[in-house]
């Protein structure tokens, strides 16, 4: 997978990594380095995504179980300096503490994990408390979160402590001189006690090391735990689906993208679900300005890496190939910056995509509004060209583009709703009611959904509506429709 | 009265010195010594940390503050290596400092104590919090030098300040300067403002809260009985007061607390004669004075006549921490 952070940011995943709330530091970070896997992991992504599904399933009616293991997985704090501490034998009263606490938190996770697990049954994630390990920072046995090197440990730990009380027992009763000169005394008494002290840590550590790798393991576990849960609650929050994985169909019905219909809803208007079946080979986009193909593209972009990190997509059906490349090939605001025109920065990432498809995997392509920045005749050449090209790659490729001749190279051919089967007139008998203007006005007329094109379909104008809807001068309105006339 | 008394019943106390050597750590050991005998659960902490500290005698470094078994200490985990009573680790915070995080440990025995505690407003409120849940009865806080330190209602009860020879040269300004602070801390309570208002200035106009602009002093002040300034409280900031004359008589001058205010002593005496009640949010009561004769400059003062003439200054309780070491 290679998408940028910036374009990982524009497709809406870093939004839905946003969204994701582990409740402990471990979970956290694996969402930090929540990446997409590759296709020879689909064997660990089938186990995360059916621990997902049954998580996600068993969630509305559980609540108690499930708020259980979140209360335990909040209690968790990160440890794992303490741990390597524990292998160069240098941990203090605090390290100490802290992974005794670990300790305890793991053996209340576990009893709220295994009622948990009882019901749903997850494969791959186990939680195992570690009694052996807590025996030796918990010699008393009781069970309380707080920890100082035991006189239990050592005869000489308890001897000099013994001797540090009697002596402070005086020394409470002294004054001047006197109680100076026993100070002194009672300070040489705190030196060994502190030497013995660190001995004891010590010893401590080297009873501990054998277990570092049991830690380990359970953290492991608690992150993958942690993590699981948090992307099965968000998608609860958003109508999503599991993924199933396919050889090459690629078919998304119903699709959304949270980032962008998060956005919409704050503007009063709703985000249309797309539908969208690709297979291998080529297929285009067209359809009108401000009429969302870019949306469509960055939707599936989208739901596609999800799938590919183990989460659910924002959809009502998700049939996806594991893909060993994705390249989103579009217009970025960085590329002014780096000094490239808008087409020699596209040239630039089609080069670096076309050359880093794998030959022998599958890639997906996707090509927002390519050759835009140059003229439109070599503009349209340019986009037949590759679509020609890539007919017999391996590879899905869609593209949105503005060149509606471009559609009889593409083995596919959709179109944006828009404008289309709206009479001009009751449109903007509709508008003037609503008295919404410009650009609301259209988004709330313009119809985002994708519909299949048939050879020989004619190709809708919605350029001229947009024109009008935007007020544009009624002479200059007319003079454009006297060339669409003549064309005919 | 016994030195002990005057805090007695606060749960919460904050020691702050109007300098350094004025004799925070002896006042503070006092009142350790003295609390030791009530049985209450005791819980000590710092705001930051007070600079490393040097045994003037034997030149050794060692932390400063004595405490007592079952003593709760927070302080950030470096400086906890540096405390000689057994130490039993019960909670960490998450409140991080330069030492590292801030961790309460009971003493399983007596010892000697290194306080770092946080340095945030916030920090205090949620460690406070910690000590409660912890069982703590009273808790004491070395709270640094009086203007970097905090003694806001949220954070402490009472305040004992600490004052001595370090501070000043001379008799005359060591009294005037900390009866000014004693002033600033003590300041009425405002009679028109209970919850804090959001502007820099607040006005009340015919009752409702009206919000302006720093640049405004003047022209709001007489709005309404009250004005509120949020923040800190300077000559410079209430210099346009002066220029207003009869208008201002009567009214209410009121800002957050005693530590956000910044006047010098001509300034609060100007005030007093405009007719102007300068008052404060909510007030914390000044519990005691101490004063140190000894100074770390060499210029020491007479015992009896500082604490004579500061006895003099104030209205509250003065104890010579000095007295019987």
């Amino acid at each position: 997978m290679n998408l940028s952070f910036e374009q990982e940011n524009s497709i809406g995943f870093r939004c839905v990594l946003d969204m994701l709330d582990p409740y402990s530091p471990y979970g956290e970070q694996l969402r930090r380095e929540l990446r997409p896997k590759s296709p020879s992991q689909r064997d660990q992504l089938e186990l995360e995504l059916s621990n997902l599904e049954k998580l996600k399933t068993a969630m509305p009616d559980n609540r108690e179980l499930f708020a259980a293991v979140s209360r335990s997985l909040m209690a968790f704090k990160d440890v794992r300096r303490s741990v390597s501490r524990v292998m160069t034998l240098s941990c203090g009263v605090v390290e100490m503490f802290e992974l005794k606490r670990f300790l305890l938190n793991l053996q209340k996770l576990s009893i709220a994990y295994s009622k948990l697990n009882g019901l749903v049954g997850l494969s791959g994630i186990e939680i195992r408390p570690i009694p052996a390990a807590l025996a030796i920072l918990d010699p008393e046995g009781t069970g309380t979160p707080t920890f100082h090197v035991s006189e239990r440990l050592s005869r000489e730990l308890y001897d000099i402590r013994t001797e540090k009380r009697e002596l402070e027992l005086i020394l409470r009763e002294l004054t001047g001189e006197e109680r100076a000169a026993a100070m002194e005394q009672r300070n040489l008494v705190a030196a060994r006690e502190e030497r013995e002290e660190e001995r004891l840590l010590m010893e401590l550590c080297g009873k501990l090391k054998p277990y570092v790798q049991e830690m380990t393991d359970n953290i492991r576990a608690v992150a993958v735990l942690d993590l699981t849960l948090a992307k099965a609650r968000l998608a609860l929050c958003y109508p999503a689906v599991r993924p199933s994985f396919t050889s090459g169909e690629l078919k998304l019905c119903g699709m959304t993208n949270p980032k962008i219909s998060d956005a919409l809803k704050e503007s009063g208007a709703a985000f249309t679900p797309i539908d969208i079946s690709l297979d291998k080979g080529t297929a285009v986009i067209t359809g009108a300005n401000m009429g969302g193909k870019s949306v469509a593209i960055l939707t599936l972009a989208l739901n596609v890496y999800l799938a590919h990190c183990g989460m659910f997509c924002f959809a009502k059906s998700a049939k996806i190939p594991l893909f060993d490349a994705v390249y989103l090939i579009a217009e970025e605001a960085q590329d002014s910056r780096n000094g490239l025109s808008s087409f020699g920065a596209e040239v630039v990432r089609l080069n670096s995509a076309l050359s880093g498809c794998p030959k022998d995997g599958l890639s997906l392509l996707l090509f927002d509004e390519p050759a835009r920045g140059t003229n439109p005749s070599e503009g349209a050449r340019i986009v037949e060209g590759v679509l020609r090209y890539l007919q017999d790659k391996p590879v899905v490729a869609l593209f949105a583009t503005h060149f509606d001749g471009a559609a009889r190279y593409a083995g596919r051919h959709y179109r944006v709703k828009g404008l289309s089967g709206l009479d001009r007139d009751a449109l903007k008998d509709a508008l003037s009611a609503s008295g919404a203007v410009g650009v609301d006005a259209i988004r709330r007329v313009m119809d985002y959904g994708l519909i299949p094109v048939g050879a020989g379909d004619p190709v809708p104008k919605d350029a001229l509506t947009i024109c009008a809807l935007l007020g544009m001068d009624k002479e200059l309105l007319s003079e454009i429709q006297r060339n669409y006339d003549t064309e005919k | 009265m016994r030195f002990y008394d005057t805090i007695r019943d606060y749960p919460c106390v904050s020691i702050v010195g109007m300098c350094k050597n004025a004799g925070k750590t002896t006042a503070m050991t006092k009142l350790i010594e003295a609390q030791r005998e009530t049985n209450k659960r005791l819980a000590l902490t710092s705001i930051g940390r007070d600079g490393e500290r040097t045994d003037l005698v034997s030149g050794t470094k060692k932390p400063p503050i004595f405490v007592y078994s079952k003593t709760l200490v927070a302080t950030a985990s470096a400086a906890l290596k540096e405390c000689d009573f057994t130490r039993k680790v019960i909670a960490d915070t998450g409140l991080m400092t330069p030492l590292g995080e801030v961790i309460v440990a009971e003493a399983l025995s007596d010892g000697y104590a290194m306080l770092a505690g946080p340095s945030m407003n916030e920090g205090l409120v949620k460690l406070k919090a910690i000590f409660r849940e912890l069982m703590a009865e009273q808790i004491f806080i070395d709270g640094a030098l009086f203007r970097k330190s905090f003694s806001a209602p949220e954070i402490c009860d009472a305040v004992i300040l600490c004052t001595g020879a370090s501070c000043k040269n001379d008799l005359a300004s060591i009294v005037s300067e900390t009866a000014n602070a004693a002033k600033l801390l003590t300041l009425p309570a405002s009679d028109y403002w209970h919850t804090l208002p959001l502007g820099r200035l607040t006005c009340l106009e015919d009752g409702v809260p009206v919000s302006g602009e720093a640049d405004e002093l003047s022209k709001l002040f007489t709005v309404g009985p009250s004005l509120f300034v949020r923040g800190a409280v300077t000559d410079a900031v209430i210099a346009p007061l002066f220029r207003l004359g009869g208008a201002a008589k009567g009214r209410e001058l009121c800002c957050e607390d005693g530590s956000r205010v910044f006047l010098s002593p001509e300034s609060v005496t100007k005030l007093e004669r405009l007719g102007v009640k300068l008052c404060v949010l909510s007030s914390v009561p000044l519990a005691a004075i101490t004063v140190n004769p000894f100074s770390a400059n060499g210029v020491h003062q007479d015992p009896d006549r500082l604490f004579a003439a500061m006895s003099a200054a104030v209205s509250v309780p003065v104890f010579d921490v000095m007295k019987g070491q």
